[in-house]
């Protein structure tokens, strides 16, 4: 009883069991029985639970079940997946390709969003520099130009472990920006300080550093603003 | 089983023994399979083992022994259900009624059908086609359309069955040890 003497005829032996071959089949496979000890010692051995799965009102009522949970089960997941899956390798189907065209569609449209924000982030600016030891060479923002400004200034005395107050005052005294613990002091000595359009008004303004620990001004300097 | 037959044909007891209990083994399981009585069914393979006994010395048989007993087998079968028929249709005529009855089937023991139901719960959870083939068979559909329903081929199916029963026959014994 080693193995099956006709494999081709023996994979009929649960269908046997299960009373699913038809009279035909049925004879071939019990003359396969006649010879084959292989097999006739399997479905022996099985004989009573295949008689049950064949009539046994309780397995079928739980057959039962179990296929209604697997139709509830096709109506959602199961569908989607069979209507998008090929089940062989090779054969697109047409809601297959849509989802490849999404995944190449998805990065690019990643780069077109980062593109149309940066477009809302870089506006142009007007600029002026605030340079101790020279004249500058512009030290006035137009407002007419309806442009934020950046002050770029020098800052040479700048350390790394230090927090600084900048103030940007008019004439008259009123804070026109104020920065605490302005953290932008770069390596180069040189800085930017912004200052939106909205909070431009034309006057004289003085640019403070200010050491908040050693307590003293370190540096101050002018510009104007224009209409 | 040619060496047997010769031998049981020469007289040798102990041959001619050896291949009726080969026979009626075989013979009781195909017609329980057939027969959902089982005393009845064990009644007919001895009957057909007995019908080969006389004959088997003097028969001619063209096709091998094993074929033709299946043949006296399955006329046997055959002979009881045209009796059963007869009966019922007398029976039925007595009674003013018409309708074909279906033979009773054995029924299972709770011990048996507990072990059962538990290990095809464990089966379908993992195998859930398998609960899909019983299903459609339970309704009456054929192995074809059953195929076709699916959306596989008779190999897939045959796999899937086997695989399934492996798994369930594992689990049966476990339970029974």
């Amino acid at each position: 009883m080693s193995d099956c003497i006709d494999k081709k005829t023996g994979n009929l032996l649960h269908l046997y069991e299960l009373g699913m071959l038809s009279p035909q089949e049925a004879e071939l496979f019990e003359k396969h029985l006649m010879r084959c000890e292989f097999c006739f010692g399997r479905v022996s051995e099985f004989e009573k639970y295949a008689a049950a799965l064949r009539n046994n009102p309780g397995v079928r009522a739980l057959a039962g079940e179990e296929e209604e949970a697997y139709d509830k089960q096709e109506t959602l997941s199961g569908r989607l997946k069979t209507y998008l899956w090929p089940r062989k390798p090779l054969i697109f189907k047409p809601a297959m390709i849509y989802v490849l065209i999404l995944l190449l569609i998805y990065p690019a449209w990643l780069g077109l969003r980062v593109a149309f924000e940066s477009n809302d982030r870089i506006r142009p600016v007007q600029t002026i520099r605030l340079v101790s030891n020279r004249m500058p060479f512009q030290n006035t923002f137009d407002m007419s130009s309806g442009l934020d400004g950046i002050i770029s200034f020098e800052f040479p005395p700048s350390r790394d472990d230090r927090r600084y107050l900048i103030i940007v005052t008019a004439g008259d005294g009123n804070e026109l920006v104020r920065y605490d613990n302005f953290p932008d002091i770069s390596g180069t000595g040189m800085n930017e300080l912004l200052i939106p359009r909205e909070l431009m008004k034309p006057g004289d303004y003085r640019l403070v550093v200010f050491d908040t620990e050693a307590d003293s001004t370190i540096m101050v300097q002018r510009f104007n603003i224009i209409e | 089983m040619d060496n047997l037959l010769a031998r049981a044909r020469d007289g040798d007891k102990s041959a001619e023994e050896e291949i009726f209990q080969h026979l009626l083994v075989r013979f009781r399981l195909f017609s329980r399979h057939k027969i959902g009585d089982h005393d009845i069914a064990d009644e007919i393979a001895q009957k057909a083992c007995l019908t080969i006994l006389k004959k088997y010395k003097t028969a001619k048989y063209t096709i091998g022994f094993e074929a033709w007993a299946y043949g006296v087998l399955k006329m046997t079968i055959k002979n009881h259900f045209s009796s059963l028929k007869t009966n019922q249709n007398m029976s039925l005529t007595d009674m003013g009624g018409g309708e074909e009855t279906i033979p009773a089937a054995a029924s299972t023991k709770p011990e048996l059908e507990r072990r059962l139901t538990d290990c095809l719960r464990r089966l379908f959870k993992i195998n859930r086609r398998y609960a899909r083939v019983l299903n459609l068979s339970y309704q009456g559909y054929e192995t074809d359309e059953i195929c076709r329903k699916l959306d596989i081929n008779r190999n897939n199916l045959y796999v899937t069955l086997n695989r399934a029963r492996t798994i369930l026959w594992a689990c049966l014994r476990n339970k029974m040890e």
